[in-house]
């Protein structure tokens, strides 16, 4: 199966917004990157789940959204998006990274799927291992709790996104919320935590 | 009625309770501690065929709870391994009335030790990925809490946890059709690699090792010793699952070979490490990664009778981590993690001996010293490790020697005189500290001199595993 061309349009917004989220580190910024991507793979999602479960996934992801997005502005640590297309050293190296490792992966994607994933769409397989790639890279390039834990949550969407097309199961959907939700009251905790204490 | 319903959801239903009694924690305390040990011994004593003789009746408890078209199981054969999961739990709560690490330790404590009942039974048992998940993001409050910034080893341990996840759930999904393909297919030997990079990253095997350490230095002891203790007796536990469940794991001949050496590896490296730390928190995450070794290398014994130890081990060195974790908590209690920075503890025999000698009898427990609970099994496991393949051995003895040179350290530290502190005299020590180490103290003589009394009722735990443990 190689799934319909449209199909591209969600998982390079996916992409795009987990490359963002590896790439920039302002604040604003990844919690809308993050929204995105959250919606990118809502409309993947729809073409392997009924539209109803697809959505449970959507709210889950806003809200997860939200509370980071809440934390942030309760902390006022919300930077608003300057020089938004000046780029540091550091900046350049993520994005490189990022754009190598979806090129490595559309390149290696349909021998992949031929062999062990004959069932699952290449659009969605690109969107889902590119985030997987994308989430880890951002947990492990960052020692900053926030940036840890979008990390954390772009791997699980990607997880989320490739389970999806194997198997349903409903006590795994609700498991994944479960864990999503927790995932992102942590990062919350760690942002909210962290501002209470006085820099040294 | 039914058992997931008791030790799942009621344990779980009774945390959320315990929310209420949070701000008072002697009375959170007391009452996680009456539950975990009525849950304890409900699952020691339980029917194994869960049925009760009435005089006019015969009542039977349903073993399986259905959720969302999955299910969640207990058999009679699971309530010892369930039995001492709570145990542990009622004894890290009743600890924690002595030392408060946090406000939520009770209410954690109890569903986190839930949820891991909750993993070894639902089924399909892949689906405890996503359980396991949940744990660490529980654990999180208790390892890293307000007013304290968040260290690395935390969001380690969640990254960590977190690339385990998929790993087993794709293995789940690959094996759903090679349930008896021959052992040389190419998907077997992948999904079997799969499994183990899963758990090499859960346990923190060597080279993923290196959140223990990490979050044993900067977080209380307490909450350390009783997370550490939950994983490594569930997980264990888990592996034999998977073992037992899929006989082209068992068949793998690499399988049982590659856990003696991943084992033998982690005893040699945590030994060694162990040797040469500065901070006692640290050297108690390199213990805890020393036992792992000695747990997968009993597993990885299992074809000549290795599993025997592993189960018999789990009450000593429960008892060895408590005992150990409880002098920790009191360093900790006058300070902070500096408190466990080796060079405070110059001196430590005449400031605070009870704490000291209860530092220095967990790690000769652990090591192996006869006498003690730990030594008969771990005897048992070198005997066979010899028998399996002599080289070996070789990394055990360079763990083991390890160990002793950090004994000697230690020994060599506390004895040193001369500090300003030590001219204030020996601290006077909490009167329930001192009983709880007496009372450790007594059960790991107690355990160590009548060896055969006690501990192979714990094999127990052994007994839903029937293809890697017959005859149990």
């Amino acid at each position: 199966m190689t799934g319909a061309s449209w199909m591209y349009i969600p998982a390079v917004l996916a992409i795009a917004a987990a490359g963002i989220n590896l790439t920039r580190r302002l604040w604003v910024v990844n919690a809308a990157a993050l929204g995105l991507q959250y919606l990118g793979v809502f409309v993947l999602l729809t073409t392997v789940r009924p539209a109803s479960l697809a959505l449970v996934k959507l709210l889950v992801g806003w809200m997860v959204t939200l509370t980071l997005f809440l934390s942030l502005i309760t902390d006022g640590k919300i930077r608003s998006a300057k020089a938004f297309f000046s780029f540091s050293a550091g900046e350049i190296f993520r994005l490189l990274a990022g754009v190598f490792a979806v090129f490595f992966l559309a390149a290696l994607l349909p021998q992949l799927q031929a062999s062990v994933f004959p069932q699952t769409s290449l659009p969605l397989l690109l969107a889902a291992f590119s985030l997987l790639v994308l989430g880890l890279f951002q947990a492990s390039l960052s020692a900053e709790p926030f940036y840890v834990i979008i990390g954390l949550l772009t791997f699980l969407s990607g997880v989320e996104l490739l389970y999806a097309s194997l198997e349903l199961s409903i006590l795994l959907e609700a498991l994944f919320a479960g864990v999503n939700l927790g995932l992102a009251l942590v990062g919350a905790f760690f942002v909210i935590k962290d501002a209470e204490i006085p820099e040294a | 009625m039914s058992t997931p319903l008791i030790w799942v959801v009621f344990p779980l239903g009774f945390a959320l309770l315990l929310i209420i009694t949070r701000k008072k924690p002697m009375l959170s305390g007391i009452l996680a501690s009456v539950f975990c040990l009525l849950l304890a011994l409900a699952a020691l004593l339980f029917p194994r065929d869960l049925s009760f003789l009435l005089p006019d009746q015969r009542l039977e408890i349903a073993s399986t709870l259905e959720l969302f078209g999955r299910s969640l199981q207990i058999n009679g054969n699971q309530l010892t391994i369930i039995g001492l999961l709570y145990g542990i739990a009622f004894f890290w709560n009743l600890g924690s009335l002595l030392y408060r690490p946090s406000l939520w330790f009770n209410i954690l404590s109890l569903g986190i030790t839930a949820l891991w009942v909750a993993t070894l039974s639902v089924n399909p048992f892949l689906y405890a990925a996503v359980f396991i998940e949940l744990i660490a993001l529980l654990s999180v409050p208790l390892l890293s809490p307000r007013g304290v910034r968040t260290e690395h080893g935390v969001l380690r341990y969640l990254v960590f946890q977190t690339l385990a996840l998929p790993l087993i759930l794709l293995t789940g999904w690959m094996l759903a059709g090679i349930g008896s393909a021959p052992s040389a297919n190419p998907l077997i030997v992948r999904s079997a690699m799969l499994v183990l990079f899963g758990f090499a990253l859960w346990i923190g095997a060597f080279p993923f090792h290196s959140w223990i350490p990490m979050i044993s230095a900067k977080s209380h002891p307490w909450v350390v010793s009783l997370l550490l203790t939950l994983l490594q007796s569930a997980l264990s536990v888990f592996l034999l699952h998977f073992l037992d469940q899929y006989a082209w794991l068992r068949n793998l001949p690499v399988t049982f070979a590659s856990l003696r050496w991943i084992g033998v590896t982690m005893i040699a490296i945590a030994g060694l490490f162990s040797a040469v730390q500065t901070n006692l928190g640290k050297n108690f995450g390199y213990l805890v990664l020393y036992e792992t070794g000695y747990s997968l290398l009993a597993i990885g014994l299992a074809q000549s009778g290795g599993l025997n130890y592993l189960a018999m081990l789990f009450i000593p060195r429960v008892l060895s981590y408590a005992l150990l974790s409880l002098a920790l908590s009191a360093l900790w209690e006058k300070g902070n993690a500096e408190a466990l920075a080796y060079k405070a503890q110059e001196g430590l025999f005449k400031r605070r001996p009870v704490v000291s000698a209860g530092i220095l009898a967990a790690f000769f427990s652990l090591l192996g010293l006869p006498l003690l609970p730990v030594f008969p099994h771990k005897q048992m496991l070198w005997l066979l490790t010899a028998q399996s393949d002599p080289r070996l051995l070789v990394w055990v003895l360079v763990g083991s020697l390890g160990l002793l040179l950090s004994i000697a350290r230690l020994l060599r530290l506390f004895a040193r005189e001369g500090s300003a502190a030590d001219e204030a005299g020996p601290t006077r020590e909490n009167g329930g500290l001192i009983a709880l180490m007496l009372l450790i103290l007594l059960l790991m003589l107690a355990m160590g001199i009548t060896t055969q009394l006690l501990l192979p009722r714990f094999l127990d735990i052994l007994s839903p595993f029937t293809q890697l443990a017959p005859g149990l």
